[in-house]
């Protein structure tokens, strides 16, 4: 349960910085996807289950104020946090660049699925204007912001675990 | 490391949450009044924690647009500090000019005060040491009309004589120097008498004033101007006012200290005159 406030306050803490207080600039114009790099982080650290649960809940969040159709994000990252999930259990999680290798495959999954459903359901052309103009430089400024992000995320995630374990057999 | 066990792949999890998901897509594309209503919902929850961040948003952007904006401020003040500078080095400038021009308009008055003469005003540009000028440098010469031994004069006083000219500048002795002698004479009485510098007097900013007869109407006070019987300078020109006066031990004569009418101090510009005594001799 403690786990579950945990997340749901990190989902919505992240998304009011994103869409919130980042938007409010108008000298960023491309804003940093941190939704995705709290899907990844923990979907990595985590394990499968969690990514997914939290890709889901996120993705939910950005569709319900941003999306064109409600489920497209929420489908998106759940995917994806499950599939860090998968990558996490195969692979070290201290590896140094990993987080930045994450970000950069997770980011062009989401935009790449985004395209292709957004393509299907509005017939939406130009891929690579799509690519240049959005894709490219949001993964420019998500990489940034990972590399001060995800040491955070593992801090979080050390403290939810110490602050769960304080009182056992509390599972989500 | 997380060792992570089998059971945290949920593949029928991940079926499952994608089965919602397209159904949520499909409904809210069908069905509008879904849409809506679901994001009405969350709305409402989330609306006021939004207004809040975006406050504190625009709050810190607009802190940093602040900061931007100082650091085009202080770009911009610098360059108004150079712009002072200058305009601080031009006033500077023109407050010598308008100093030049007081003095330029004193020496005007005095041209008026000897308007039988021909004048010519002249900068100093070049000054023997010491804290009185014995000798200076004009910068006028004789291309400029200046003869050796014209009379020259600052202040209303007279201040030397041309003792070297060259073409575009005249070299000027002053009457404090010593040994220099000018042929004077009370403006009152018309009595005559020496005026010569002095090199114990000098200091003072006065001048000797010697071989006055006992019986000759000189007081203390007098104004002393060039005599007529002077060789090198003009009749009533201005030299200074009689000091002290006291009786030689000969009985005969008097001695005393004139003070000069010229600033011998604070010598910038001058009036040469550009008439030459008329002695009668052949030239």
């Amino acid at each position: 349960m403690k786990r579950v406030i945990s997340y749901a306050a990190l989902i919505l803490v992240l998304f009011l910085i994103q869409n919130n207080i980042f938007a409010a600039s108008s000298l960023i114009s491309t804003v940093p996807n941190l939704l995705l790099i709290l899907v990844f982080s923990f979907g990595f650290i985590r394990g499968s289950l969690e990514g997914m649960l939290i890709g889901f809940f996120c993705g939910l969040l950005n569709d319900v104020f941003f999306g064109s159709v409600i489920g497209l994000s929420a489908m998106l990252y759940a995917v994806l946090g499950y599939g860090m999930g998968l990558l996490g259990s195969l692979y070290y999680t201290d590896f140094v660049n990993m987080p930045l290798i994450l970000c950069l495959v997770s980011t062009l999954l989401y935009h790449l699925g985004t395209y292709l459903f957004a393509f299907l359901l509005a017939g939406q052309k130009g891929f690579g204007a799509y690519l240049t103009r959005l894709a490219l430089p949001e993964l420019l400024y998500t990489g940034l912001m990972t590399l001060i992000l995800y040491p955070l995320l593992r801090r979080a995630e050390t403290l939810i675990e110490k602050w769960e374990i304080r009182r056992p057999k509390t599972y989500v | 490391m997380i060792v992570q066990s089998k059971k945290n792949r949920p593949r029928g999890g991940l079926l499952i949450l994608i089965g919602i998901c397209l159904f949520l897509m499909l409904l809210s594309y069908f069905s509008p009044s879904f849409n809506s209503a679901v994001r009405n919902g969350i709305n409402s929850v989330l609306l006021p924690m939004q207004r809040g961040m975006n406050k504190a948003g625009s709050y810190i952007f607009n802190r940093i647009e602040a900061l931007r904006d100082l650091q085009a401020v202080q770009e911009k003040n610098k360059l108004l500090e150079e712009e002072l500078a200058e305009l601080r080095q031009e006033n500077a400038h023109l407050k010598l000019t308008e100093n030049e021009l007081k003095e330029l308009r004193t020496l005007l008055k005095m041209k008026e005060q000897y308007p039988e003469y021909e004048t010519l005003g002249a900068h100093v540009i070049g000054k023997s040491s010491g804290n009185w000028f014995q000798s200076f440098m004009i910068d006028k010469g004789s291309r400029d009309g200046i003869q050796l031994n014209m009379n020259v004069m600052a202040g209303g006083g007279l201040v030397g004589l041309v003792t070297a000219v060259g073409d575009g500048y005249a070299t000027v002795t002053t009457i404090i120097n010593s040994g220099q002698y000018v042929s004077a004479m009370s403006a009152r009485s018309g009595s005559n008498c020496m005026v010569a510098g002095d090199l114990t007097l000098y200091s003072d900013g006065l001048l000797r004033l010697e071989n006055i007869s006992l019986s000759s109407d000189v007081l203390t006070g007098d104004k002393i101007v060039t005599s007529n019987i002077s060789d090198k300078y003009l009749p009533g020109l201005l030299i200074g006012y009689v000091e002290t006066l006291e009786t030689d031990a000969n009985q005969l004569t008097q001695t005393g200290t004139l003070r000069p009418a010229a600033d011998f101090d604070n010598l910038n510009t001058v009036l040469v005159f550009l008439a030459l005594k008329e002695t009668g001799d052949l030239p």
